[in-house]
């Protein structure tokens, strides 16, 4: 089969990365996949799984991915779920469980057939677990912070989640003890999808210019929703507090959620709290423009990522490939991403972010050495390929039932 | 000048990958980390010590062991952080001797009166696994010209395990480079030039790099990669 998907990655990652791919794929020729979630579009899992689906089968494994169908009143439970699980309050009555394992039942025939491995990704299908038939490997993969969930629905899923062979965490610290084995694959981002292919400075230019946002001073950049986590009214104090000493713009870039009316009250705070500050852009999007956002972060000069709290944010890996010094709050995933004054500023206050970001635009040495780390950074761990490398080793270490160490032999 | 003496049994290139295996068990105390240390899988200790010697770029300045950095960084427990990091895997032919020294070097700061005995770290330590799978290449060498010309087609993960990783799993001080080149080769001198690289203070690509300098015996191979 060709492998020209796979190959077009090499000059980005190296040949020899490439090469180890098709040395673990070797293992598993005609092994067949099934991946299930509950969405063909929108949100980063969706978007992975449609470049990786076509790379695994480039690799000779037999890659299937469908989606479980649901009404409104199970995506608003699994809604429910999904906050609930990361420690939200919230409360579900038996109806609503009731019907979650409804659908899920209605859903079962999805998984018939003659598979090795099969991939559940998050709460919304996790119950087809009851209709597993045959030999095949069942693997969880939670893409959500289950370490304080709320216990109403982790008592409802626990024993559903311990029917499987192993689940899968975006952190350490988003897992918990559990009696299957459990491993940690980091989210990743596609270095040639539109939000971060390399761009021409012309084509840069010309967003800005779009846009009416001069380049005539320093731009500080956050990109993300207008939720109450991702602090925009604090990116706004912080900028205040650095525009006491440098003269600089910033530019807030959101897109309105379509299922989240908060997006529109929060960005009217985010305006509140500019006071009309001609020095300050914020851009409310609809719909999400990948291209011209890669455009802004890549025009920036530093890249906040100021949430309060976080899942993964796979906008600092981002960024970071774009070789953009980033200061992000010391939650979720973003640790795992920012290695304080290795690969990025890691900040707990309006004051450490605006601190930092002074420190970064007088030192303009330091700031590319940092963009300079963070990239190595992302190549080595948060792009596709790595993830893809995950999910063989994952399939060949079940396979053989490795627990810790396992060393193949020439003609294995 | 290369040296061309042909070696009877090449030098086969395998690369080692590393899955990431969690526990979700937890410390946030030195006594919490210590009683981890106590009772965890060898492979647990093996991910802490070794990950950070398999980071392929700059992180030359950080503390490589994952014990210490938290216990310097999160805990703030500078001294023990300073004894810890100075732990050199290389000198330890198995798991349960690097747990017994990680074990005594914590012994008298989790117990009062010392300071340490009451701090939190401001975040957890968080205990994970390696599952680890070695995977024989194409790449061979008779040479050590050719194992120079083949080191520049292999990954930096294919170095770390011939370079680090063969020692511990093997129970022998000699990476296999270095043991190839003089068992296969006959170049005692050159071997002992590949071992004296000081993995603690380059990266594995630095490393990588110069290894294959070395081998050429291109003269201040080693110099160029100190800071």
């Amino acid at each position: 089969m060709s492998n020209k998907l796979l190959d077009s990655y090499e000059p980005i990652v190296g040949r020899e990365i490439v090469d180890e791919l098709k040395l673990l794929a070797r293992r598993l020729q005609g092994k067949k996949v099934l991946m299930v979630n509950s969405t063909a579009v929108g949100g980063g899992v969706a978007e992975i799984l449609h470049r990786a689906v076509p790379m695994l089968n480039q690799l000779g494994i037999l890659t299937e991915w469908k989606i479980i169908e649901g009404d409104e009143a199970f995506f608003q439970t699994t809604k429910t779920f999904h906050n609930m699980l990361q420690g939200q309050k919230g409360d579900l009555s038996p109806e609503n469980f009731d019907h979650y394992l409804e659908i899920n039942e209605m859903n079962k025939e999805i998984v018939e057939g003659d598979y090795d491995y099969v991939v559940i990704h998050d709460p919304q299908p996790a119950a087809l677990i009851k209709y597993r038939r045959g030999d095949a490997k069942w693997i969880w993969r939670c893409h959500i912070d289950l370490s304080s969930p709320n216990e109403q629905v982790w008592d409802f899923l626990r024993p559903l989640v311990d029917k499987y062979d192993a689940a899968i965490f975006s952190d350490p610290s988003f897992s918990r003890e559990l009696s299957i084995p459990q491993y940690r694959f980091y989210p990743c981002i596609d270095p040639l999808s539109d939000k971060n292919i390399d761009l021409s400075q012309e084509y840069i230019e010309s967003v800005f210019e779009k846009f009416g946002i001069p380049r005539d001073k320093p731009i500080l950049t956050q990109v993300s929703r207008y939720d109450p986590w991702k602090d925009p009214v604090g990116v706004i104090k912080t900028f205040f507090l650095v525009r006491k000493h440098v003269d600089c713009r910033l530019l807030m870039v959101g897109d309105k959620a379509a299922d989240d009316p908060e997006t529109t009250a929060i960005y009217r705070q985010a305006e509140a709290e500019a006071r009309g500050h001609g020095d300050i852009h914020l851009l409310f999007l609809d719909p999400s423009i990948p291209k011209e956002i890669n455009a802004f972060q890549r025009g920036s000069d530093i890249v906040f990522q100021k949430s309060l709290r976080e899942g993964f944010a796979l906008t600092v890996s981002e960024a970071l490939w774009k070789k953009r010094p980033v200061i992000g709050s010391a939650v979720g995933g973003i640790p795992a991403q920012i290695i304080h004054r290795e690969t990025g500023i890691l900040v707990r206050s309006i004051e450490g972010a605006a601190y930092w970001a002074r420190q970064l635009l007088s030192d303009p040495e330091f700031a590319r050495r940092l963009g300079e780390n963070g990239h190595e950074h992302v190549r080595e761990d948060f792009l596709i390929t790595s993830n893809l490398r995950r999910w063989l080793l994952l399939f060949l270490s079940m396979e053989y039932g490795v627990d810790s160490f396992y060393e193949f032999s020439t003609d294995e | 000048m290369m040296r061309e003496k042909r070696a009877e049994e090449p030098f086969r290139f395998c690369t080692m990958f590393t899955l990431v295996k969690l526990t979700g068990k937890r410390a946030i105390t030195i006594n919490d980390l210590y009683k981890l240390v106590e009772k965890c899988s060898d492979s647990a200790i093996y991910h802490h010590m070794f990950r950070g010697l398999r980071k392929q770029h700059f992180i030359t300045g950080k503390y490589l062991n994952d014990f210490a950095a938290w216990v310097f960084d999160c805990l703030q427990e500078q001294e023990l952080g300073e004894k810890l990091a100075y732990l050199d895997v290389r000198e330890y032919q198995s798991i349960g001797a690097i747990r017994t020294e990680l074990l005594n070097l914590m012994e008298p700061y989790r117990v009062p009166p010392e300071a340490s005995y009451t701090k939190r770290a401001s975040r957890p330590f968080h205990l994970c696994e390696s599952v680890n799978i070695v995977i024989p290449t194409e790449h061979e060498a008779y040479t050590a010209a050719e194992l120079a010309d083949k080191l520049e087609r292999v990954s930096h993960l294919s170095v770390y395990y011939h370079f680090i990783e063969s020692r511990l799993r093997k129970g022998r001080p000699q990476s296999d480079f270095a043991h190839w080149l003089e068992r296969q080769c006959g170049l005692g001198e050159l071997a002992s030039e590949v071992d004296a690289m000081d993995v603690h203070t380059i990266s594995i690509k630095e490393l990588h790099e110069a290894l294959v300098g070395i081998i050429r015996g291109r003269r201040g191979a080693r110099r160029k990669v100190r800071k």
